[in-house]
């Protein structure tokens, strides 16, 4: 369905923006990864942006943010363990942003967000966070 | 652990067959009594008996295999955590007795654990479909992610242990 709520569409709006952000930290972080670390960066790179595009779907297209220049990483990223800690982040910060997702949208869309939200976190842990009771980023 | 109809009864009220009696001196006419209705006893909140379950679990196996202590402390903590969130208090869960381990070998100990949690983030996940309240939701969201990272870390400890165990 396409969201005409406020609060949805601001929601769906951060979520692309966060994801979007994460597509370009994949590709700094798989700069500084090696074997199987840099391919599953490189696998989360289509991952992502197929799920901007599901997101998308959600919303009205001119509400859609355009995909930025670049990204500027809260703290480098330049070599690998600043990559992982970036990525194990970002993807802690996406919990919250799927929990606001999540509630202000319904049905299979609620379950995508939820869905997303485990996936971010589960994905924080495998590049080697710590699971959390509330995950978010440190 | 708190049997499911003490749970009940903490979470979802009392059923009550009342009587309610008007005026009590010996001088009064016939007291007119009063039959209310019984109410049926609430449905204890499924995610916070599953939170308690998951709590006895982690309690049962970090007392039988103590050298686990370090990563299922730290998950039973959060799991607490959860419940405080879906309405525990501190006496609830200080009442919340361990589940011991099937059988005397750490493996599949853990392995259990790993689909208690899986499930739990299933039942989480299910919940939020259901749930019209946005905070509600929310939590019940951050709850199903934690629980669906508990399993990689579960897994690498698994991994640990090695075959033999």
């Amino acid at each position: 369905m396409t969201y005409t709520d406020p609060a949805a569409i601001a929601a769906i709006r951060d979520a692309i923006r966060s994801e979007q952000n994460y597509v370009f930290a994949c590709g700094l972080a798989g700069a500084q990864l090696k074997g199987g670390a840099r391919r599953r960066a490189v696998n989360q790179l289509a991952d992502r942006r197929q799920r901007i595009e599901v997101l998308a779907a959600m919303i009205d297209q001119t509400q859609v943010p355009s995909t930025p220049p670049g990204f500027e990483p809260p703290a480098p990223i330049d070599n690998a363990r600043s990559a992982r800690r970036a990525l194990v982040d970002l993807n802690n910060s996406l919990v919250g942003t799927y929990a606001q997702v999540a509630a202000t949208t319904e049905g299979d869309d609620r379950a995508l967000a939820v869905a997303s939200a485990q996936d971010c976190a589960r994905t924080a842990v495998q590049w080697g966070g710590a699971s959390q009771a509330f995950p978010t980023a440190e | 652990m708190l049997a499911p109809d003490r749970r009940a009864f903490l979470l979802g009220g009392i059923a009550t067959g009342a009587l309610f009696v008007a005026g009590c001196s010996s001088d009064d006419p016939e007291p007119e009594a009063i039959e209310i209705e019984p109410t049926a006893p609430a449905e204890p909140d499924p995610n916070l008996v599953d939170e308690f379950t998951l709590i006895a679990a982690y309690t049962g196996a970090i007392a039988a295999f103590p050298e686990l202590r370090g990563t299922l402390t730290t998950i039973a903590d959060q799991h607490r955590a959860h419940a405080r969130e879906l309405g525990a208090s501190d006496a609830d869960l200080a009442q919340i007795e361990p589940i011991p381990p099937d059988g005397a070998r750490v493996r599949p100990t853990v392995t259990e654990l790993i689909k208690r949690e899986r499930a739990a983030a299933r039942l989480r996940t299910e919940s939020t479909i259901g749930d019209v309240d946005a905070q509600m939701v929310r939590s019940l969201t951050f709850i199903a992610a934690s629980e669906a990272s508990h399993v990689p870390e579960l897994q690498d400890v698994r991994l640990g242990l090695g075959g033999g165990s």
